[in-house]
């Protein structure tokens, strides 16, 4: 755990480019060799074991601010990764503060060419996290269904997206799975269009309901009849916590209530929870 | 010199305390700069404070809330100010003492019911300046009536906007008192300006009634129809959340427009866009507005009173529209939306017209006007011109009785509404 309090933490600018790389900046005027560290955030009581060391440059210009460039390497594995500076050996790691994050790349109308390689795509997203340190959220899929649009209708959810990392072939189709141990799923039929880009429209009512019990159904989509199924997600813009966000209606149909949303890690879901 | 500031509660986020903040930075590297923090209810602003600037808050709230004294009423802070809940004889005592052992210069008031403890306990060898950061038009004549009776004792009275010292001038009767406009200031941004072929239109404020989202998002209706590849994005948070919810699923603009929730630093958000908007139906100021053409953004705004006009320069740097007029809104919102070329052009027009909010010049015009106010009240050639002061009760004599016969009656109704309790 870290030790430091949010007054004595430096601020960290961050800016993502048009390449998708991460270049952050910080004032150490005393430092010598500092690092940045990048540190997978593990779960709840468990032990922390992946992080990055990057190595701090001083920036030409300007004396004692510092700066660490980010490129396709080190992969980051998916999670999220809070950040550290190390200002020497002898000093104790201390957790950044977020300062201005330059995200407009990102932003979903200046859209950067995804990180792809031998089909898995890589996002990184520098953010605020909710007790106000600077973390790095990432997400690493091989196969990826970008969610682009969400139209909701009395009877169901209609999704527009683009498939990446994948191909469509015959048999493709939108599998939606009950969480939780071998939950039952269905199929809805889905439309390949040009260039990866589908639509299908999820029926409410072929989703099984049971009587006073909530449920979550994840969305997936399968590329084709003997392909694994990937995730529908939006990953690929500036916003990190999507869910409070991109919010969408609520039908209601018999006594259940069905609620297309963004989980906490910008996955597409529908939960289907009683009504009043 | 030593300059003081007096403020309502330095720890919380607004205009004021992020314009009284530039201030007092600004004028720290030459002077011996203190804001003082009638109340505080947490260890550490919300804003960054340069430490060369000392804070000092007079009660805090999370230790003497239930101090005996704090839940008595205030006498000297004026009951008719909006603030007057927070106020209390605690706060009356913690002033007056304030007051009465400050070592300054120059004082500075920065709200109504704070400019009224100045004109009545400031130091007298010190400039007392009250700033009014809303304006005068929207004051209850209670408070204007306070407010005439003791303004005269300050040296300066400062406005946001021109049109608010036009106002002072017309209706107040301030003998001796100088009035002067000293707008806002905003801090060139750190980061470079936005691109003017983003697609998202960005707004950013509380969401409360008077901003007028809901229009807003209304009339992006119609943007949305006509290209439905640009975003709304409203940052803030407020009371009006879960209504301007309900009406962007109403309308089904769930995937153009969005509540972004409050953002830290709203530079960042701005540079994604490349139209600002404002629909208030009042803005003092419109800080928001300055903030957004520093980014490079031009703005769409409602012509309200009184910031927005004196703000924008209409075709060049954005747009003004009625009051509440939707179908305008949309309109201009449309036409940048649909015209790439006139929102680089207006691009560039927002950068070159918003340098004037620059700290620079507006901080050397404060330093003007206090260092002369200084020199003149050490040489004692204070209030010189006593016709002028005549002619002057003489020409306001109207407003003064109007608001007197305003404010019977409001006391009376609350009387009467009191009774049938």
């Amino acid at each position: 755990m870290s030790q430091a309090t949010v007054e004595e933490a430096p601020r960290v600018d961050c800016r993502v480019d048009g390449e998708g790389r991460l270049r952050f900046e910080l004032e150490l005027p005393e430092a010598t060799a500092p690092q940045l560290l990048l540190r997978l955030r593990p779960k709840k009581g468990e032990e922390e074991t992946t992080g990055h060391a990057v190595e701090l440059v001083e920036v030409e210009e300007t004396p004692g601010r510092w700066r660490a460039e980010i490129g396709p390497n080190p992969r980051l594995r998916e999670g999220r990764w809070d950040a550290y500076v190390l200002a020497d050996a002898e000093r104790p790691r201390l957790r950044l503060l977020p300062g201005l994050r330059d995200l407009r790349a990102l932003a979903p109308t200046a859209p950067v060419a995804p990180l792809l390689s031998d089909g898995v795509l890589r996002v990184r997203l520098p953010y605020r996290t909710k007790d106000g340190f600077l973390a790095v959220r990432a997400w690493q899929r091989a196969g990826h269904a970008e969610v682009d649009e969400v139209r909701p209708t009395p009877e169901g959810v209609t999704v527009r997206g683009r498939l990446l990392g994948a191909e469509f072939g015959p048999g493709a189709a939108a599998v939606l799975r009950r969480r939780g141990k071998e939950g039952p799923e269905r199929e809805a039929a889905l439309e390949p269009g040009e260039d990866g880009t589908f639509t299908f429209t999820a029926d409410y009512r072929a989703l099984p309901t049971e009587a006073g019990a909530t449920a979550v159904w994840n969305v997936f989509v399968r590329p084709a009849a003997d392909a694994r199924p990937v995730r529908a997600a939006r990953l690929l813009d500036d916003v990190a916590d999507r869910k409070a966000v991109f919010v969408y209606p609520e039908a209601t149909l018999g006594s259940s209530v069905f609620w297309p949303y963004f989980t906490i890690d910008n996955d597409l879901s529908i939960q289907v929870s009683p009504g009043d | 010199m030593r300059i003081s500031f007096l403020l309502h509660n330095a720890y919380g986020i607004g205009g004021t305390i992020r314009t009284t903040f530039n201030l007092a930075e600004a004028l720290v590297p030459r002077h011996e700069v203190e804001i003082i923090s009638i109340l505080r209810h947490r260890e550490e602003p919300n804003f960054s404070l340069d430490p060369r600037v000392r804070l000092r808050p007079l009660v805090d709230l999370r230790t003497e809330r239930d101090d005996p004294r704090h839940l008595r009423p205030a006498r000297v802070f004026p009951a008719a100010e909006y603030r007057y809940s927070q106020y209390s004889a605690l706060t009356d005592e913690r002033i007056a003492h304030c007051l009465a052992t400050l070592e300054a210069d120059v004082v500075i008031g920065t709200r109504p019911g704070l400019n009224v403890h100045l004109a009545l306990q400031g130091p007298r060898e010190a400039v007392l300046v009250g700033q009014e950061h809303l304006t005068l038009d929207n004051h209850p004549p209670g408070l204007r009536n306070e407010m005439r009776r003791v303004y005269p004792r300050l040296d300066a009275l400062t406005t946001v906007t021109h049109a608010d010292a036009a106002t002072y001038q017309r209706k107040m009767r301030l003998p001796g008192v100088r009035v002067e406009a000293l707008p806002n200031s905003v801090p060139p941004p750190a980061l470079p300006p936005a691109d003017p072929n983003a697609k998202i239109v960005v707004a950013a404020g509380r969401l409360v009634r008077v901003k007028r989202y809901d229009l807003l998002i209304r009339s992006f209706a119609r943007v949305a129809a006509e290209r439905p590849d640009w975003q709304l994005r409203i940052y803030g948070k407020g009371e009006e959340r879960d209504r301007l919810r309900a009406l962007i699923n109403e309308l089904g603009l769930y995937n153009n427009v969005f509540l972004m929730g409050a953002a830290p630093a709203m530079e960042a958000e701005w540079v994604k866009g490349s139209i600002g908007a404002s629909t208030s139906s009042f803005e003092p100021f419109g800080m928001t507005l300055v903030e957004a053409m520093r980014c490079g953004l031009p703005v769409v705004s409602t012509d309200c009173p009184h910031g927005p006009a004196e703000i924008i320069t209409p075709g060049k740097d954005g747009r003004l529209v009625p009051v509440g007029d939707q179908h305008a809104l949309g309109e201009a919102l449309l036409d940048l939306v649909q015209n790439d070329q006139l929102r680089a052009s207006m691009s560039q027009g927002a950068l070159v017209n918003s340098r004037r909010y620059d700290p620079v010049p507006i901080i050397e015009q404060a330093e003007r006007l206090f260092t002369e106010l200084h020199e003149v009240k050490a040489s004692g050639r204070r209030r010189a011109s006593l016709g002028a002061r005549v002619g002057a009760r003489l020409v306001n004599r109207g407003h003064l009785v109007r608001d007197a016969a305003f404010a019977a009656a409001v006391s009376t109704m609350r009387t009467v509404r009191r009774s049938n309790r």
